[in-house]
């Protein structure tokens, strides 16, 4: 209890920043700028060790579940979300329907090249719209040849559904029906898995804390 | 008759109905405030039932059909909050919420039919609206118990109980809106944080619901609580409405 002093003023501080670069921030690329940088890293690190102090300084109580879930989960979070921030890479591809060509290497927008470890190519793409032509739905059949294999995968790759392959998710992420042009793109997350859990890790724990006897007792106060 | 018309109707009877509720409950008149408002939720309900079968799937796509469930939600949140902690006095700000969200319908596109894009035709889409939707008519009402907060010293104490227990309840659902979306993000841009506009303005209003819960629980920072409470609808407000007024075109959230 005596940590979250501390914990509210980082948190109020932290807000008030999310708060200030939001507001002076004119669109999404700009903002992706000011708070993926060192400067957020850094406020978010103290708010994660205060986290830590805050659910380690305690008296252990398994009727505190619902708290270490939700705290521990936030931290999680931010592990994650940090081990992405570091490593993690998203390289956007365009590419067309060609039955015999498939690609072992994709660009980055700094012209260097990647190699995947596979190769990979559109065999058929499906697009349906709307009386308006607004589109209704998008389908990419992908072939994927395993490197030493000659055996074609194929997967169904869909604008809520990525695919994944050696270590790379794959997104469909638009198309032009003018140009036929497909584009994908191609994302290394190690946080991925560190975040997910994380995420359910928040949400038992802060519908625990908040439907908990304690809490409602607190409520009389 | 079109179908635009006939939910036009339905949305001005429900409001006008929510209102009168509102009104029954300052009198006292609990038999009859139950009943308009039965009435109310119903004629709202038919018309989140209209835009349902009308579409083919859950009406959670413009701002016209969201405000009309957000409508739906208050008196499925007060039969709850009665249910819980038997706080029946509550009614009146439920009611009056109720009407206001209808009201804002006439502010928006009142086309029945909206195309479905492929990026919301996910399993995330149902949770986290409905997630959100939950979330925010605990918080309105919330807000508004808390502006009498500022002004009624007599009620103080029983008023600072049920703001608690309603953003209590409120903020589990608006922490799963929030990380439902992640998860659906995660999906289809790639990404669970964009520090888009709308998602910074959602993080800002969850931060200051936590500072609301964690102010509480200490004596020398409760004196705060019920400001962060006012801040954190007027954020809930900036992310819900605000957001597409300002900078909707910007947002990988823009929706009409």
């Amino acid at each position: 209890m005596k940590h979250m002093k501390i914990s509210v003023i980082i948190m109020a501080a932290i807000t008030a920043v999310l708060m200030i670069l939001t507001i002076i921030s004119p669109s999404s690329t700009d903002s992706k700028s000011l708070f993926a940088n060192w400067f957020m890293v850094i406020i978010l690190g103290v708010f994660c060790v205060v986290q830590l102090v805050c659910v380690f300084t305690g008296k252990f109580s398994a009727k505190r579940l619902g708290f270490y879930l939700l705290h521990i989960g936030l931290v999680l979070f931010l592990v994650g979300s940090f081990m992405y921030f570091v490593s993690g890479e998203k390289i956007p591809v365009h590419m067309t329907v060609q039955k015999d060509q498939t690609y072992s290497t994709i660009q980055r927008s700094d012209d260097s090249k990647v190699n995947l470890g596979f190769d990979i190519g559109i065999t058929d793409f499906k697009f349906e719209q709307y009386p308006d032509r607004s589109p209704k739905f998008y389908n990419a059949k992908v072939v994927i040849y395993r490197e030493g294999s000659n055996t074609p995968i194929t997967k169904d790759l869909y604008v809520n559904g990525p695919i994944t392959e050696n270590g790379y998710k794959i997104y469909l992420m638009s198309y032009s029906s003018q140009t036929g042009d497909i584009s994908l793109m191609f994302k290394t997350n190690i946080g991925e898995w560190p975040c997910i859990i994380a995420i359910w890790c928040i949400l038992i724990g802060v519908f625990f804390t908040c439907f908990s006897k304690k809490r409602e007792r607190g409520a009389k106060s | 008759m079109t179908w635009e018309q006939i939910v036009k109707i339905l949305v001005l009877c429900s409001a006008l109905l929510y209102y009168a509720s509102a009104a029954l409950y300052i009198r006292k008149n609990k038999v009859f405030a139950y009943i308009v408002n039965a009435i109310a939720w119903l004629s709202n309900a038919s018309v989140v039932a209209i835009n349902w079968v009308h579409n083919g799937y859950v009406p959670f796509i413009s701002m016209y059909q969201v405000l009309t469930f957000l409508g739906v939600c208050f008196t499925l949140a007060y039969l709850y909050i009665i249910y819980m902690y038997k706080y029946n006095w509550t009614g009146i700000y439920f009611s009056l919420c109720s009407g206001l969200s209808l009201t804002g319908v006439f502010f928006m596109d009142f086309t029945v039919a909206w195309n479905r894009p492929p990026a919301l035709q996910s399993v995330w889409f149902i949770p986290h609206v409905f997630s959100y939707m939950l979330s925010y008519s605990l918080a309105a009402v919330a807000f508004v118990m808390t502006i009498i907060w500022f002004f009624d010293k007599k009620k103080r104490e029983q008023l600072e109980g049920a703001v608690y227990r309603l953003i209590c309840i409120s903020f589990p659902f608006m922490t799963a809106g929030m990380l439902l979306g992640a998860l659906w993000a995660d999906q289809v841009w790639g990404d669970f944080w964009s520090w888009d506009l709308k998602e910074n303005w959602s993080l800002i209003t969850w931060l200051l619901y936590t500072l609301f819960l964690h102010s509480r629980r200490n004596a020398k920072l409760k004196k705060y609580t019920m400001l962060f409470s006012v801040l954190g609808f007027l954020a809930l407000v900036m992310t819900f409405v605000g957001v597409n007024l300002v900078g909707g075109g910007s947002s990988m959230h823009a929706y009409n």
